[in-house]
């Protein structure tokens, strides 16, 4: 039985696993440890990761769906739970190959400010993928984790977690192999697509077109070739690429100093939040070790010395930040499925939970950065004789109105027996546990008829539409695992002769023979069901198109027409 | 057992967070989740998670502090306060930028950590630690308004 510790991205997804006491990324998309959280609907089948970003279009893919979890937003008549669960199903069907084992639990990252309904929403996703979640761990305590466990020191440490997505600061205690989180705060829109975003914008100003006058596909494009270029930025002063609009060349530029500019925006609100993460930990910077920079937006040189100056801490950036997570994720599901008890992680609530109360005020019940599990009741009574019903608000955030923090619920506890005003003894617990899921209950005292109400979040996917999709996916998944790993290398296996077919072209010439023989190695073996040498020769092809591949993605959006007859994204 | 007594401490609104923590994180070695065995009860260590919580925080330990001495906690305006609490008010209500709800949020810190100081002062005192206190209360409620909007449930 294999256990795995996923980290779910925004932008990309990496699983990894234990081996001999030492976290390692199972290399699953083109022999990468990193799969772009990508998926293409095609007729043909769901493609994932790298080769749905060369095939990328709006009527068909998806891409940056963490952020629609816990809404009820679909994209081609999908949940965000199920398309996630499909980049998570290419995760596990793929590590099964690699490690020709089954896979069946996991711990799954989530950004420490995911909210419930984000939070449940992953759970979903997991299981509709057919993965037991071990757990859901917080991104930056899984960093720090990995760190802490690779370094063996003991100390006080912050996490700098700047994604894709989200942004997460953590200050953590570490002491002889206890975890404890002191203070997070975070904000889950704010991460390196808008950067993305911003880079977009500023170029197609500079043609005098707005950002509006684009469809949801141009801009998808559009996000590409801004994203590309701000990885290939560098230390080189300007880097252009081109952008194909309505079917005309465009040149698309960023320089060094309007990266810088660009960058400085989203900088000071990280940092404004860092602050006030220090304050609520009542910890000093000099008390601070150093700073885990964690997630693909630390590895630009400006994000590091903004950090660097802001604090005047040293830097720890040595463990691969796109990979950091996956690594702490792959210890806690080691640790917690064996009973290590060499090792504990304790956690933090991210926002005050509470209640409204009369006059729109918020009764904070859980406040924030309190050590999870925890439980707390109150007592409400009624303000009218004979009043049978009584309404909660559940609600998450600081801000002392509940018109101004988030609303994560609302329920009733109806059938109160009838007494005067101010008798009945109404008792709401709210529970949070270790996977940081809030759960609510409320029940009448004095009768003795207590009735309790468990509140879900009312976004996302409702309990029958659960049903229904776990037993298709039941009924689709194999139920022998080396059969599923065999049907999956098959279906991979000829995808990956298409795809290279089609481009051959586009393959360095020193390349070229090894990969024409290797595809025809691959036929061979699939003509004759040989799977140790499918996926011998398969694996021959991701390691040499993994130097190259790349690349050809990103000359391939450059010089990308989007169809614009084909249907629009939902 | 009171929070004090579950952290091994004095009931005192001094505390030694070095010693306490090392108390909590003994008895998390204990009591966490994780060691338990599947379906355990998580009173135990949510009442340990409470007690810690509340007692590393200067005003809800100052809060605890006062109902186990018996003190009614119910919000206290003095003449001295009240118009203290007008001028934050006012200050409040005319904040026009970014940089203004900065400068605002800093004050109300740097008071807050005052009044903390002058807390540990009026152990001894408590009807003045009281009114110290409520104030206390009504600048962390004005803070509560200027944090950051990633708290703000948004």
């Amino acid at each position: 039985m294999l256990i795995v510790g996923i980290d779910l991205g925004t932008t990309a997804s990496v699983i990894a696993f234990m081996q001999h006491g030492t976290p390692r990324s199972i290399a699953v998309d083109v022999g990468k440890n990193t799969t772009p959280s990508v998926v293409n609907y095609e007729d043909n089948g769901i493609i994932v990761g790298r080769e749905a970003i060369y095939r990328i279009d709006p009527a068909h893919s998806v891409f940056g769906i963490k952020r629609f979890m816990g809404t009820n937003k679909k994209f081609f008549g999908r949940s965000p739970e199920e398309i996630s669960a499909d980049i998570l199903t290419y995760l596990k069907r793929s590590a099964e190959v690699t490690l020709r084992t089954s896979l069946d639990a996991a711990v799954i990252t989530v950004p420490a400010h995911f909210s419930d309904a984000q939070r449940i929403a992953t759970k979903r996703a997991a299981s509709i993928a057919g993965l037991k979640v071990i757990r859901l761990l917080n991104e930056p305590t899984a960093a720090a984790l990995a760190f802490g466990l690779d370094k063996k020191v003991n100390g006080i440490y912050a996490v700098y977690d700047f994604g894709g997505g989200t942004f997460d600061f953590s200050i953590l205690r570490l002491k002889d192999g206890i975890f404890q989180v002191l203070a997070t705060g975070g904000d889950n829109y704010l991460g390196g697509n808008d950067l993305d975003d911003s880079i977009l914008i500023n170029n197609l100003s500079s043609y005098g077109i707005d950002i509006s006058q684009l469809n949801e596909g141009e801009k998808m494009l559009g996000r590409l070739v801004a994203k590309s270029l701000k990885e290939n930025l560098g230390n080189e002063k300007e880097v252009k690429k081109n952008y194909i609009y309505k079917n005309k060349n465009y040149e698309f530029r960023l320089s060094d100093i309007i990266m810088r500019n660009i960058a400085q925006i989203y900088l000071s609100r990280t940092l404004k939040i860092a602050d006030q993460v220090f304050m609520d930990a009542g910890i000093t910077k000099k008390n601070v070790d150093g700073i885990i920079m964690v997630g693909g937006m630390t590895k630009m040189s400006i994000i590091k010395e903004a950090v660097q100056n802001h604090f005047a801490l040293k830097l720890l950036d040595d463990i691969n930040p796109e990979e950091v997570v996956a690594y702490g994720a792959a210890i806690h599901a080691d640790s917690v499925a064996f009973k290590k008890t060499n090792m504990l992680l304790i956690d933090v609530v991210p926002l005050t939970l509470g209640i409204e109360t009369l006059g729109g005020n918020v009764d904070k019940i859980i406040h924030r950065n309190t050590a999870v599990p925890i439980v707390q009741r109150r007592e409400y009574t009624t303000h009218k004789n004979r009043q049978d019903g009584i309404k909660f608000h559940v609600v998450q955030g600081e801000r002392p109105l509940a018109k101004d923090c988030r609303s994560l619920a609302k329920f009733e506890l109806t059938d109160i027996p009838k007494m005067p005003a101010g008798a009945p003894r109404i008792v709401v617990e709210f529970s949070v546990d270790v996977n940081g899921i809030l759960s609510v209950k409320a029940s009448e005292k004095t009768t003795g008829v207590a009735q309790s109400v468990l509140i879900e979040p009312s976004s996302g996917l409702s309990d029958d539409d659960m049903v229904t999709i776990l037993e298709n996916a039941v009924k689709n998944r194999e139920t022998d695992a080396l059969e599923a790993a065999h049907v999956f290398l098959k279906v991979e296996s000829e995808r990956m002769i298409n795809f290279w077919e089609s481009l051959t072209n586009e393959i360095p010439r020193e390349h070229k023979k090894f990969v024409q023989n290797e595809i025809a190695s691959l036929k061979k073996a699939l003509e004759s069901e040989d799977f140790s040498q499918m996926a011998k020769h398969k694996k021959n092809i991701e390691d040499i198109s993994g130097q190259f591949l790349d690349e050809i993605i990103s000359e391939r959006l450059s010089r990308k027409t989007l169809d614009q007859n084909r249907r629009e994204l939902a | 057992m009171n929070y004090f007594e579950i952290l091994e401490a004095p009931i005192s609104y001094k505390i030694d967070e070095q010693k306490i923590t090392d108390v909590y994180l003994e008895k998390q070695r204990i009591l966490h989740p994780d060691l338990q065995e599947k379906n355990h009860d998580d009173s135990d260590i949510s009442l340990l998670n409470e007690a810690y919580h509340v007692l590393r925080s200067p005003i809800l330990r100052a809060e605890y502090f006062l109902k186990l001495k018996g003190i009614n906690t119910d919000a206290i305006v003095t003449s001295e306060s009240a118009s203290e609490i007008l001028f934050l008010r006012e200050q409040y209500e005319s904040i026009n930028s970014e940089a203004e709800i900065e400068k605002f949020n800093e004050y109300l810190q740097e008071r807050m950590g005052n009044l903390i100081d002058s807390l540990y002062k009026l152990e001894n005192n408590l009807e003045e630690f009281n009114k110290k206190f409520s104030l206390l209360r009504f600048i962390k409620s004005f803070l509560d308004r200027v944090v950051p909007d990633a708290y703000s449930g948004d």
